[in-house]
């Protein structure tokens, strides 16, 4: 007899799992079969020796190690609360995770589908955030649009588009921004076309065709990897991570730069060389140039005086609202200290400072203005009275620095570098201490023409601050000195 | 009461979950230890599973077992570990088979002689234990599952379906077929006698 049917059965049968009428079937079948009888022996022997297979123990320190997994595991899960790139390491964590808690097919496709939105709606976002803005607007401004091929008024938070013609009449100021990567001013009478705007999930591209009109650029640290080129009727200027500000007449453009680079290419008539050429020149911070069309561009030369002042506006433009002392930030910065440099407070900073401070700086720049030394020099002298006397400002150094940059303007160097000794010995670790040591042995070298001491000074500040934009300086004005 | 410490392991206390994490450590080692033959790398998974727990403790719905729950945590751990274990062998393409061809072959046929004789008597020696664990270890994961929670860990069909998920007489099945299979490897049963 074959008795193949009966094996599972058998092991139903040990189980207690064998139904009434089958069971006793069974029991007629194996009174009458060896071979079913010895199965079913073999089968329950097997079973028995598993149930008394010995348990194994854990080890000793397993507990042990068991808490230290466990705090291990909980504190990352804090960390990654507040760090959203661990949040995504953790979401594919959990969904190994999830493992636990398998889930219909129809749940993973949905859960996939909301992942892969996110992912899109995510990436369109960041995008989104950089396309740039309409940040703040006064007088009158145009912006025609040829999409709709209609003229719009800019409101608020208008984003703007490729094609979009900017107008802008005498008066007007127009700021745009992208959000991290950088803010522009369209000032006084001016046509601008955006003809390029392409905005990447880390970069901004922005190409900008400028018939007439002035504007200014402020890029940010994140501008790196974004691209800006402007177009005008004399050249084409390539950012090179800056702030700069350029005007654009009909045959010819101005550009300033106040901080990095920027390259311009301009077009040389064919009549002037053999073939139409296009030179590139290079326009460092503190320089401007001039371009005409079809000439050869001026050589970059430093800015005037008046010109140095119209370009601060620039730092109106910086992505930080702080209360600071408008100079550049390269070696040069010693020049601009040194001749009255003008003190930036954003009005969102207004209420930081007490009022008769604001008011006395206000004197100051009146008095600058009207350049009238005498009474620049008294403002200048009760601002530091003041801020001896009464309870100090966050912004103590630049205050001072301040005061020192005034006195320095009005021929009153002693009392300059007194207060920049000052700042040197109270704030050592600001980082105007360089700035004001430099002052000091620029004022030794160029006011008092005492050559000794300068190199004293100068030498003591590479020592003490090294790794400084203003060490550069020093080690400048020592090579030339020697 | 065990709903009372999962009520307060819930809300943060670790006290409570540590009082379950005792409670439930040895039977899921073990239950980890059969499954994949390597006492350290069960150690480790143990301690994964009662992390996990702890970690999603606010998953777990109070009307189910806490046992089921963490043997299914246990299983799932368990059978990942084959999975990549057995790549990790194909990878390195080597490791002798247990059985047929290996050195071990006389000793194993010795040992199961020796016990052939003696069937009902309680597997004691430390190698033979090591056979039968080296011989579950061949068994596919959904059979070994099967095996391990009714005859090792003497859970009933309904309890063992819960953990795996699916209905008491597919677990009379599958537990049909890793007995005849293991009972065959380990001459409980003679090869020819009963053939299907």
């Amino acid at each position: 007899m074959r008795c193949d049917a009966k094996l599972k059965e058998l092991s139903l049968y040990i189980d207690g799992k064998l139904a009434g009428n089958k069971r006793q079937a069974l029991d007629e079948h194996l009174a009458k079969c060896p071979l079913c009888k010895a199965h079913l022996e073999g089968l329950e022997s097997l079973r028995s020796s598993l149930g008394n297979l010995s348990p194994i123990k854990e080890s000793t320190n397993f507990d042990l190690e068991f808490n230290r997994l466990l705090d291990k595991r909980l504190n990352k899960q804090r960390a990654r609360l507040w760090n959203w790139k661990e949040a995504i390491a953790g979401a594919g964590a959990s969904l190994r995770e999830s493992i636990i808690y398998p889930v219909p097919a129809v749940v993973k496709v949905a859960a996939s589908l909301v992942l892969v939105v996110t992912v899109l709606f995510g990436v369109r976002y960041q995008s989104l955030q950089k396309v740039p803005y309409v940040e703040f607007m006064s007088g009158e401004i145009k912006i025609y649009r040829p999409s709709n091929q209609t003229w719009v008024m800019p409101t608020p938070d208008m984003r703007l588009k490729p094609g979009d013609r900017i107008h802008a009449e005498d008066g007007a100021i127009l700021n745009i921004a992208s959000k991290e990567r950088y803010k522009m001013r369209v000032k006084d009478k001016s046509l601008i076309v955006i003809s390029k705007l392409e905005s990447g999930l880390r970069n901004i591209d922005t190409d900008l065709s400028i018939s007439y009109g002035n504007i200014l650029v402020n890029t940010t640290k994140e501008f790196k990897g974004s691209k800006m080129k402007l177009y005008t009727p004399a050249c084409e200027a390539e950012v090179v991570g800056t702030a700069f500000m350029v005007r654009v007449f009909e045959n010819r453009t101005w550009l300033g730069v106040l901080e990095g680079k920027v390259k311009i290419v301009s077009k040389v008539h064919p009549l002037k060389t053999k073939d139409e050429q296009r030179i590139a020149t290079h326009v460092s911070s503190g320089q401007k140039a001039r371009i005409r069309s079809y000439y050869y561009p001026t050589i970059p030369q430093l800015f005037t005086e008046k010109e140095w002042r119209s370009i601060q506006e620039l730092y109106q433009l910086q992505e930080s609202q702080q209360i600071m002392l408008l100079i550049g930030t390269g070696s040069n910065r010693i020049d601009n200290l040194l001749r009255a440099a003008p003190l930036y407070i954003p009005d969102i900073r207004k209420h930081d400072m007490p009022k008769n401070i604001q008011s006395l700086i206000g004197n100051i720049k009146d008095a600058i203005e009207n350049d009238n030394t005498a009474l620049v020099n008294q403002h200048s002298r009760e601002l530091e009275l003041l801020l001896e006397k009464g309870p100090g400002t966050r912004y103590n150094v630049e205050l001072l620095m301040f005061i020192a940059s005034h006195y320095h303007q009005t021929r009153n160097p002693q009392d300059a570098m007194r207060v920049f000794e000052q700042v040197l010995n109270e704030y050592p670790e600001s980082q105007m201490a360089p700035l004001a040591q430099c002052a000091i042995a620029t004022i030794y070298e160029k006011d008092l023409k005492e050559i000794n001491k300068a190199e004293r000074v100068y030498k003591q500040l590479l020592k003490a601050y090294p790794d400084s934009v203003d060490a550069i300086r020093a080690q400048e004005a020592l090579s030339s000195l020697r | 009461m065990e709903e009372e410490l999962i009520l307060r392991a819930k809300s943060g206390d670790r006290e409570a979950f540590d009082e379950l994490y005792q409670r439930y450590k040895r039977p899921i080692l073990n239950y980890i230890y059969r499954f994949i033959g390597n006492r350290a790398d069960a150690e480790e998974l143990t301690q994964e599973v009662f992390v996990r727990a702890y970690v999603n403790i606010q998953r777990f719905e109070p009307r189910a077992k806490l046992s089921s729950w963490l043997y299914r945590i246990a299983g799932n751990l368990a059978k990942n570990h084959i999975r990549h274990a057995q790549y990790d062998k194909r990878v390195a393409s080597v490791k002798k088979s247990t059985y047929e061809g290996s050195d071990d072959e006389f000793d194993v046929i010795e040992a199961i002689e020796d016990r052939a004789k003696k069937p009902d008597e309680k597997l004691a020696s430390k190698e033979t234990e090591r056979i039968v664990q080296e011989t579950i270890d061949q068994l596919p994961a959904h059979l070994k599952e099967a095996l391990i929670l009714c005859d090792i860990e003497g859970l009933s069909y309904e309890e063992a379906a819960k953990i795996m998920r699916c209905r008491p007489m597919t677990v009379g099945s599958r537990l049909w077929r890793a007995r005849e299979k293991l009972a065959k490897m380990l001459h409980y049963i003679k090869n020819g006698e009963t053939k299907r």
